[in-house]
């Protein structure tokens, strides 16, 4: 047991260490400034909301032609906030944040957590590499119970 | 899987493994085996250093071809088996 809990350690702990600190990262990735947050209230009712493909239209002019050519990964409404998130298919994941009343750009940054999340199940490596992370979660998984086994079993069979 | 996939691959799992039965019974193996296991766990653990805080470069950076093809997949592999090199060449010359 204890060599299998060696070996398993040894081995793994690359893969470990990736998924270790992309998770922190991710937990703090608004303290960290990983995406952009706005502030925002609406400026008007949600019933008047100007059309989504006038917003995407807004938010295609806002990032210009190279970006806007990668097309829209997403839209994510929160009407609460009145506005809202047009991301793109770019290799940086460009994200527009525009008033759904309005068509205001409030702001433009990267989702830097998409590709923190992608590295997080080994996805940005191509298809296929999500079997990192499962070796990765499989591992702790058996690293925990062999190490209470060598803590536990000895003490028990005294 | 392309080459630097397997490379990247080989490096992460294959490279301790093997640095790990290197360092079984170390004591009864040479000063060459000594040196290399050493000098191959340096070497392993500065790129797995390297390789942690290039992957975690802004994706912008991450353009095909550029560095990070050469510290993300090929550091782990390359620094072990330079660092195995460089620690069983040094030990064998304090032998001497």
């Amino acid at each position: 047991m204890f060599h299998a809990h060696l070996w398993l350690g040894v081995i793994t702990t690359g893969v470990v260490m990736v998924l270790c600190v992309t998770g922190i990262l991710l937990n703090h990735k608004r303290a960290l400034g990983l995406m952009p947050d706005v502030p925002h209230e609406p400026s008007g009712a949600f019933e008047d909301a100007l059309p989504l493909a006038a917003l995407a239209d807004a938010a295609a002019r806002a990032v210009g032609p190279e970006i806007a050519a990668a097309g829209i990964d997403r839209m994510d409404v929160r009407p609460g906030d009145g506005l809202i998130k047009v991301r793109f298919d770019d290799r940086a994941v460009t994200e527009v944040t525009v008033d759904i009343n309005t068509g205001e750009i409030l702001e433009i940054g990267e989702r830097n957590d998409v590709f923190l999340e992608k590295l997080h199940s080994g996805e940005i490596f191509g298809d296929g590499w999500i079997l990192l992370s499962d070796i990765a979660a499989v591992s702790i998984a058996i690293l925990i119970i062999s190490g209470y086994w060598l803590w536990l079993y000895p003490r028990v069979r005294r | 899987m392309n080459a630097s996939g397997i490379i990247f691959l080989l490096g992460l799992f294959a490279a301790p493994a093997v640095l790990l039965w290197l360092g079984h019974r170390l004591r009864g193996r040479g000063a060459a085996a000594f040196g290399a296991f050493w000098g191959g766990v340096v070497g392993h653990t500065l790129a797995l250093v390297a390789m942690l805080i290039t992957a975690h470069w802004p994706p912008v950076l991450w353009v095909e071809g550029s560095v990070r093809e050469g510290i993300i997949f090929v550091s782990l592999l390359t620094a072990s088996i330079l660092g195995a090199a460089i620690g069983a060449a040094v030990a064998v010359a304090r032998a001497k």
